[in-house]
């Protein structure tokens, strides 16, 4: 009997916790879309947790006035993970399928080089790749932003642990025997078979070029071309805003609701490909 | 290891080619900017010519960052933000994944507390650094409740703040609104919270891989640990933990490499344009090697841009990470008593 109680009091003290740190998980977004509904006096008087009648104002305002296009960037963001999205998956679900089934010598060298590349921090070599872009003319293109995402070596590790499981060995034969070229094969049967890790991975891949600042930071230097976090960057360090506070917390909410809703719609995905990724059982 | 059937070497030619795109794409985004910057570090390389009267400069350029006081306070500083992040990254993910696995508790609403812990971790940091920079200004969200809580009168009272990082009645537009601490002022606050939102950022993470780690542990262990009278201290000590060592060593490793790394909070976190902030308080590795070296025109302070010494001090930058990570990988296997498993890796992606 005291035992169960224990039990109970410890729950307590552990559900506070945990709501606790949802409130710190939450509370800084709720601010942040309710201050984007709220005109600046009103931010100006203190805290709400009420929406407000401002959006439509604010949204004027942020479409208008301002240095920074911030809905152009949004496109340009929009365009290039896109991009970035397709290239991860396509490429990196191609070579971890032929590192599966196929026996040649690169094999083993391949994904040696994979696990070598997860480990080594590549951010840093950015000034050598910066010197890349310009020796082929390409600052201020997407090209260098999006290209490189062939040789993306956390999705291929990422699809080396999906297929283990998913390969069906005999279905390849058959086609094989059917006259299916290796090519159709991968096309036809193993991407349906691998479509929801697929779907996984294309969400990580989306997320990181979304919020990638570094890269684009240092090779777009017109602001027409400007991705959204450096659209923000801008908008940080500038004082259009400064003025019209609503205004500001709308362009923050702008880059993160779409996050957030597409996150509560697919969140056991994302949850899952977390842990597919890190273990190995 | 599934067992394979030979399928001749003809469709095994097919190998060469789907692996090709990758590796050339790594040959020349990955590897080729390495050697690059190998290279780089010995010349006096800028942003113009890079080619055209290349001069080798021998070993200068390290002993210019070297002698650098603020690329070396850099250093100090990215360890300490690391550290002040993991720390409590690591303690909450282990206590809240035994809780979350325990049988006795039997917790509810598992799925949705990890769904909320892992959110803040998709947002942009670009973002996240933008509001907090709202929310702890003069007249923000974190002043005011510090003021109606009767914090700040009291560490008025207390003379626990110096007078010049007070505000009296920062309310804009006529607002009222009592004393404010001008808290983007005050450099240990402002480190604080840049490890602060790292932790924010990326404790949900390490929850669920942690979690995931202590559910692929078998159940007869624990089973037989409760017949045999164990208590849960021992447990955990003698089960879970020893058991989740690859897992440990993959979150330390990722974590390590992304946190030497860390830049976007950094550099986007500061009130007053400074990268850095305002006394370079959390100037971060990558931080000086991109404003001071490689933007170097570009910044207010009028150093010139110079790219053979940001490839120095990026040089410098994959030496720390290198060192660090061996030391770790051994500390790991001197605990070890067992034969080392094969090393567990997760998607890349930069973490601190």
């Amino acid at each position: 009997m005291s035992a169960k109680i224990g039990i109970n009091i410890g729950r307590v003290f552990i559900y506070i916790l945990l709501a606790f740190l949802t409130f710190l998980c939450v509370a800084p977004l709720w601010i942040l879309v309710v201050n984007s509904t709220r005109s600046t006096a009103e931010i100006n008087l203190g805290i709400s947790l009420i929406p407000s009648t401002n959006l439509a104002f604010n949204w004027r305002v942020l479409d208008q006035g301002g240095s920074v296009d911030l809905f152009r960037s949004f496109g340009n963001s929009a365009f290039i993970s896109s991009l970035t999205t397709v290239l991860t998956v396509y490429f990196g679900l191609l070579c971890a399928y032929a590192i599966e089934i196929y026996d040649f010598k690169l094999k083993k060298i391949t994904l040696g080089l994979v696990l070598f590349l997860i480990m080594i921090p590549g951010q840093v070599a950015i000034i050598g790749f910066y010197q890349l872009v310009v020796s082929f003319n390409m600052l201020n293109s997407y090209i260098p932003l999006i290209l490189p995402a062939i040789g993306g070596a956390g999705a291929v590790f990422f699809f080396k642990q999906y297929l283990e499981s998913c390969v069906i060995m005999e279905l390849i034969h058959a086609a094989r025997i059917d006259g299916c070229s290796e090519l159709g094969i991968f096309h036809k049967i193993m991407m349906p078979i691998a479509a929801p890790g697929a779907f996984t991975m294309a969400i990580f891949a989306f997320v990181g070029s979304w919020n990638n600042f570094f890269t684009p930071f240092l090779i777009i230097t017109d602001q027409k071309k400007s991705t959204l976090p450096m659209a923000i960057q801008i908008i940080i360090n500038g004082n259009t805003y400064n003025r019209e506070l609503g205004a500001f917390y709308l362009g923050l909410a702008i880059t993160i609701v779409p996050v957030i809703v597409v996150y509560i719609a697919l969140s056991k995905y994302i949850i899952s490909g977390i842990a597919m990724g890190a273990l190995k059982e | 290891m599934k067992e394979r059937i030979r399928t001749g070497t003809k469709a095994d030619r097919w190998g060469y080619v789907f692996v090709a795109p990758f590796l050339i794409a790594v040959a020349i985004f990955t590897l080729y900017p390495i050697i690059n910057m190998v290279i780089m570090s010995f010349t006096n390389a800028t942003n113009r010519d890079f080619t055209q009267s290349l001069r080798f400069l021998g070993f200068s350029n390290y002993t210019t960052v070297f002698d650098n006081d603020r690329f070396m306070s850099s250093i100090g500083n990215t360890w300490k933000l690391w550290i002040m992040n993991f720390i409590p990254q690591l303690g909450i993910a282990l206590l809240l994944s035994v809780w979350f696995t325990s049988l006795r508790l039997r917790l509810k609403f598992i799925g949705i507390f990890r769904t909320i812990f892992y959110l803040p971790n998709l947002l942009m940091p670009a973002t996240v650094a933008a509001l907090y920079n709202m929310l702890i200004g003069n007249s923000g969200p974190l002043n005011r409740m510090l003021y109606s809580l009767g914090i700040s009168q009291w560490l008025v009272k207390m003379n626990l703040v110096p007078e010049n990082y007070l505000l009296i009645t920062p309310g804009m537009d006529g607002a009222p609104d009592g004393i404010a601490v001008i808290l983007t002022d005050i450099p240990s606050f402002m480190t604080g919270m840049v490890a602060y939102m790292q932790w924010w950022l990326w404790f949900g993470t390490t929850i669920i891989i942690v979690m995931a780690g202590m559910t692929s542990i078998s159940v007869s262990l624990y089973e037989s640990a409760y017949v045999d009278g164990a208590s849960g201290g021992t447990i955990f000590f003698k089960i879970t933990l020893p058991l989740l060592r690859p897992v440990m060593l993959y979150i330390l490793v990722t974590s390590l490499v992304g946190g030497m790394q860390i830049m976007d909070i950094p550099y986007m976190f500061n009130v007053n344009g400074r990268p850095g902030g305002r006394l370079g308080e959390f100037d971060t590795m990558n931080v000086v090697m991109v404003h001071q070296y490689f933007h170097g025109t570009r910044n207010p302070y009028g150093e010139t841009r110079n790219l053979g010494l940001a490839a120095a001090a990026g040089m410098m930058i994959f030496g720390v990470i290198l060192i660090a990570t061996i030391v770790l990988l051994l500390l790991m296997r001197i605990g070890k008593d067992k034969e080392p498993k094969k090393e567990k890796t997760r998607k890349g992606g930069v973490r601190a």
